[in-house]
């Protein structure tokens, strides 16, 4: 089971819906981490480590898209952990772009708890 | 009117009531509420008209578009629609959120704006994926920012709309559960329906290009128009990057009438060279990976107004400094500093790809300066790269033209 998720996001109002979101999906974590950029979560990341992350594209100081190519490339950190991007841009290109710097996966919003349930489940065992 | 115009004006106002009722059907699954949404017409409107019907609060969401819109247009909500969808959001209590719809304070939806960009941010993704399945031609669209307040007293400084300027108002009521219906509305100001210069396809090799001309009788070729100039896409104000200039307009008219008065100089000396004698061989290049600021910096330590987008010698693309103006927030300005958010600052962090013209239009090193001018003129570019081979080996500016013209007149 994967028992750690991070959310980043620079917005404190989406990270809360992301959180309420994953909570109504029925999915349960035992620890929970936020992050405001890309920056602040590999900081995290290299002392604290999650099996999954849920990812913004479009954020301050380092976006979604530069924080996978930094720890897939890289930092080569968190080989184990899944990155899972989030965005309400949905354009072909960007989700083959961000899968092939070595995302897991792509959610658009809007999101439901069904959504989160069907793109998370495959990665929590 | 153009034609092409009148069509992309009705499809985007049919297309706005299914944007709206795919935001209602999005928050309606995110949030578990019934949102509705019924249309309430389409209007001219000006800033006055609109101040009569938002007369309290207004959250605006400023959208920049690409594509077959282009420029920025806004999302208009008032104060129960701001009260309401964050109110959801957020998971107010029922009776705060009724309090809150009637007699909410600016400094209170001031207390949600985190959760109001948010609500744009949803509103411009349901709005992108619409017109992203329903109009030919479509680019994207992107939240530029939010404003929540009194947007219509400085309406030129805030929305960017003079007073007396006429736009298409297609207004909307959305019910959310058994709250009372709130306004909204998208305003469409003229310039968005402007179809901006399209980039024409990579320039032929010479001797086709030579080829290509044996074809068109030479009378013909003299009294061939060039396509007229069309008016520039309204754009945000310009950034902390200067030197704005508009894709096409009466620069283009002048260029067109120097290549004119140029064909019939005999004498010019200076517009009979080439394009590789007043070439800049050092262009600035980037990633398209790189971001706006990146760009801004590497522009200004370079003092160059345009850079190429790619590996060195394949140009991907072109952004300008008209470019970078265009993409990056309006609040990034000193003047509207106290507005700021992260949101803002995160327009720096916008990637070159997504914002340069391409494909890029080149010449060749023995286009003849004429040529270039007639080029410019017909695209509206004010910067073509140079290439032989298909490798880049330098760029022309509409400066290094007017060089070449003053250096033409002192002789």
């Amino acid at each position: 089971m994967a028992k750690s998720l991070m959310i980043v996001d620079d917005s404190a109002t989406m990270r809360k819906i992301i959180m309420r979101t994953v909570r109504m999906s029925g999915l349960e974590f035992e620890r929970t981490e936020e992050a405001g950029n890309g920056a602040e979560a590999i900081e995290k990341l290299k002392t604290s480590p999650v099996d999954l992350v849920l990812c913004d594209v479009n954020m301050p100081e380092m976006g979604g898209l530069e924080m996978v190519k930094k720890i897939r490339t890289e930092l080569k950190i968190c080989e184990g952990t899944k990155i899972i991007m989030v965005s309400t841009e949905s354009s072909q290109e960007l989700i083959d772009g961000v899968i092939a710097d070595g995302a897991n996966g792509f959610i658009t919003k809007p999101f439901t708890p069904e959504k989160f349930q069907e793109k998370l489940t495959p990665f929590m065992n | 009117m153009e034609a092409g115009h009148t069509e992309t004006k009705t499809l985007s106002l049919e297309l706005a009531a299914q944007a709206f009722e795919a935001f209602c059907d999005d928050i309606s699954g995110m949030f578990g509420v019934d949102m509705k949404c019924e249309p309430k017409g389409v209007s001219k409107e000006t800033v006055k008209g609109l101040s009569k019907k938002y007369k309290k609060l207004a959250a605006v969401n400023f959208v920049k578009s690409s594509g077959a819109l282009n420029g920025v247009f806004n999302l208009v909500f008032d104060q129960g629609g701001i009260f309401t969808l964050a109110g959801i959001i957020v998971m107010l209590p029922k009776q705060k959120i009724t309090n809150d719809i009637k007699r909410g304070s600016a400094k209170e939806a001031e207390e949600l704006k985190d959760t109001i960009k948010e609500v744009g941010n949803l509103l411009v993704g349901s709005w992108d994926r619409v017109f992203r399945e329903e109009m030919q031609g479509h680019g994207h669209f992107v939240q530029s920012n939010t404003f929540i307040g009194n947007p219509w007293e400085k309406s030129q400084e805030i929305i960017n709309i003079c007073e007396t300027e006429e736009f298409a108002f297609a207004a909307f009521e959305i019910k959310v559960d058994e709250y009372p219906a709130f306004s909204c509305g998208v305003i469409f100001p003229e310039s968005v329906f402007v179809t901006p210069p399209q980039p024409q396809p990579q320039a032929q090799p010479q001797a086709a290009e030579e080829e290509k001309k044996e074809e068109i009788p030479a009378v013909e070729k003299e009294e061939a128009k060039p396509s007229q100039p069309v008016e520039t896409a309204r754009q945000e104000p310009p950034q902390p990057v200067e030197n704005k200039e508009p894709a096409a307009g009466p620069v283009s008219e002048t260029i067109q009438k120097m290549v004119t008065e140029a064909q019939t100089k005999e004498d010019s000396v200076s517009l009979k060279a080439s394009a590789k004698d007043i070439m800049q061989t050092n262009p600035v290049w980037a990633n398209g990976d790189e971001s706006v600021q990146q760009a801004m910096q590497k522009m200004k330590q370079a003092s160059v107004s345009y850079i190429l987008i790619g590996n060195q010698q394949n140009a991907e693309g072109i952004v300008s400094t008209y470019d970078l103006a265009s993409a990056v927030s309006i609040y990034l300005k000193p003047a509207f500093a106290k507005w700021k958010t992260p949101t803002d600052e995160a327009t720096l962090q916008i990637r070159l790809k997504w914002i340069m013209t391409k494909p890029v239009t080149t010449v060749t090193a023995d286009t003849s300066i004429t040529e270039v001018m007639q080029k410019m003129a017909d695209t509206g570019l004010h910067c073509i790269p140079v290439a032989e081979n298909g490798k880049i080996i330098g760029l022309i500016t509409m400066f290094d033209v007017f060089k070449a013209i003053l250096a033409n007149a002192k002789e």
